[in-house]
Order: structure tokens, then C-alpha cells, then sequence
């Protein structure tokens, strides 16, 4: 037994590890499967276009060709999950996400990717101030984009992270 | 050959749920009905599901060296409970939720805490290519059981028109 403790994060994807301008192509892809469908249950979202086979086959002029759309609030979870370990993975805080548009529909047996694009970082941001560790953190703005097996771009928004300072890092 | 099943000899109600285009007022505010209490367990299971690598979001040692009493709730979480939320009001009939804009997260959410949505109709505007559809711009507020806001965001819905698509 030791007493020696436990760290629970990288030590390579802190605020001074994020380069301005910088590109992060992330390691891994997901599949996605029937899956989506219990999220979107999950969380209560009642459109059917996501889970009703018989209500899309009757409508393809009203569905996407008749095929169930993967709710798009879970390829935006699944995106930022496969980005996660590189940008989030030591963040006290997400403060913000905005210019988000999903620019084509994802279906069971895609398979995404993600890339974080690191527009801007900010020591002296006001709503640090209002963290638990105020003097710990910066702020990151990050173009997150997901990406399909074919290259087309299936999400993108912009992100705002408080990411921890290296000597901070608990 | 099959026979047709009897049906019960009182009249029939089938009901259809969501908004179309014509339905949605500039300025409308729609107090969506459920509210959802979030648990650890889910909450817990979103983030490893989703592949979430942040611990914070799984593992209590570590959210309480980052000064939280209990793990968070991880806020795509909070987004989504606060949007399902909305859908039966908002896009229950929709073609396509295009995007989001201005998505903030005021406060964490802890496991137990409850959200409530509402949502305000901000613009509508007709489909510059196809008439038969038009775009409508809400913001979504969701707060927890102290009516504290909780996550804000604005979002874009494409939806039908009544008029091609029908619908009592």
C-alpha cells in the first residue's frame, strides 16, 4: 500500500497544452447503433421520427427517405464524448456552446469522428470568477466538429471550456 | 383469411400530438408539462456511455478535489433532459431540429435535482425554398425545483405547415 495519491486525469491536455490554432484530430470512432433510440426515449423526446420504422415508412416525403434519424442532441453527446479525453478530460466547467448546426443526418451504422479546432484561450475571462477555483483555470474556445465514415461533416459548434492550469491539477 | 378485429362499438378518438408551423405565435410561451428528475445512476451511465472521459462526471473522489459534494450531472445530459422536455410542445411534428445558439450552463446540476422547461417562441419565418415548411426560433430554459436556471439555450426547428401536411 502506498499513500503516494491518486491522479485521475492525463497530465497532456491541460489549458497550457492547447495550442492556439491547432487542429486535434481525436483517436477514436464510434458506431452507432439502435442504440439512439433509448437514449432519445431516455430523456423523454417524444418525436418519432427517431424510433416509429412504421411512421417513417409511411412518411418519407416528412422523414429523411423513410430511414429513422438519430436524434440529434445524442450525435451531439457522442461527438463531444470522442472528443472528450483531449479537451475535457481536465475542465472544471463547461461555460458555453453556441453556432451549433447539425449539417447531415447520422443513422444507425454510421460511424463518427471527432476534431477540435482551438480558437482562442483567456486568462482573465469574467465568469472564471465565478468558479469554484477561480484563479486555477482558462478559458478555451474550441470548433468542435463530428464527422461521418464518409468525411462529411455531421455537427459542428463552437465550445467554451474552463480548463485547469497545470499546477492545479488535482 | 383473417378476420378484421372487432372494435369496441363507441366512438373512436385518435389523437396526434406537436405543433405545425401555423400553430407556433411570435412571443408564445409554452410551460412544457413533465419535468424529470435526474439520478446518479443515469446520470453516471450517460457519461460512460457517451464515452464521456472527463471524471468529474464519474467519479466521486475526483469531482470532490474539483470542490463538488456529489458528482455532477454531466450538462449534455442536462441539455438533453431539458430539451426532451420541450419536443411534445415544439418539435413533436418537426422535419429536422437544425442547430443551437447561445447555449449556456448557469448552474451544475446534482443527482435528485429536478428540471422544468419552458420555451419562448422568439421567430418564425417561411421556408425561402419549399413553401410547404418554416423555420421556428425558440429559446429553452430549463431550471431546477428552486427555479433556478439551469441551462439556456436558443435553437432553430424546421416544421410542417398544416395547410400541405394535414392534422386536425
Amino acid at each position: 500500500m502506498t499513500n503516494e495519491r491518486h491522479r485521475f486525469t492525463r497530465d497532456d491536455n491541460l489549458y497550457e497544452d492547447l495550442t492556439v490554432g491547432e487542429t486535434i484530430v481525436h483517436p477514436r470512432g464510434r458506431t452507432v447503433s439502435d442504440e439512439h433510440m433509448f437514449w432519445t426515449n431516455v430523456v423523454l423526446n417524444t418525436a418519432q421520427l427517431h424510433f416509429n420504422q412504421k411512421m417513417c415508412d409511411d412518411s418519407p416525403g416528412t422523414t429523411f427517405n423513410g430511414r429513422r434519424v438519430v436524434y440529434g442532441g445524442i450525435v451531439f453527446a457522442f461527438v463531444a464524448g470522442l472528443a472528450s479525453e483531449e479537451t475535457e478530460e481536465n475542465a472544471l466547467a463547461q461555460l458555453s456552446y453556441d453556432e451549433g448546426r447539425h449539417l447531415n443526418p447520422v443513422f444507425a451504422g454510421d460511424t463518427l469522428f471527432a476534431e477540435s479546432t482551438i480558437l482562442s484561450k483567456s486568462e482573465d475571462d469574467p465568469r472564471l470568477a465565478a468558479l469554484a477555483k477561480p484563479r486555477q483555470a482558462g478559458v478555451v474556445k474550441i470548433l468542435l466538429r463530428g464527422k461521418n465514415q464518409r468525411g462529411e461533416i455531421v455537427l459542428e459548434i463552437t465550445r467554451e471550456l474552463a480548463v485547469l492550469k497545470r499546477e492545479f491539477r488535482p | 383469411m383473417a378476420q378484421a378485429n372487432p372494435e369496441p362499438p363507441g366512438p373512436r378518438r385518435t389523437v396526434e400530438r406537436g405543433r405545425y408551423y401555423e400553430d407556433f405565435k411570435v412571443g408564445d410561451l409554452y410551460r412544457h408539462h413533465w419535468g424529470r428528475t435526474v439520478e446518479a445512476a443515469e446520470s453516471q451511465l450517460f457519461a460512460t456511455a457517451t464515452m464521456n472521459a472527463a471524471p468529474l462526471y464519474f467519479n466521486k473522489l475526483h469531482a470532490q478535489a474539483l470542490g463538488h459534494a456529489q458528482v455532477p450531472v454531466h450538462p449534455l445530459l442536462v441539455m438533453n433532459v431539458v430539451f426532451g422536455l420541450t419536443v411534445e410542445d415544439l418539435s413533436e411534428q418537426a422535419l429536422a431540429h437544425l442547430g443551437y445558439w447561445n447555449m449556456t450552463f448557469p448552474r451544475f446540476v446534482y443527482p435528485g435535482d429536478t428540471l422544468i422547461s419552458s420555451s419562448e417562441v422568439l421567430d418564425k419565418r417561411e421556408s425561402g425554398s419549399k413553401p410547404d415548411r418554416g423555420i421556428v426560433h425558440v429559446r429553452t430554459t430549463g431550471v431546477n425545483q428552486r427555479g433556478e436556471k439551469v441551462c439556456v439555450y436558443e435553437r432553430k426547428i424546421l416544421v410542417k405547415k398544416r395547410a400541405n401536411y394535414g392534422g386536425a
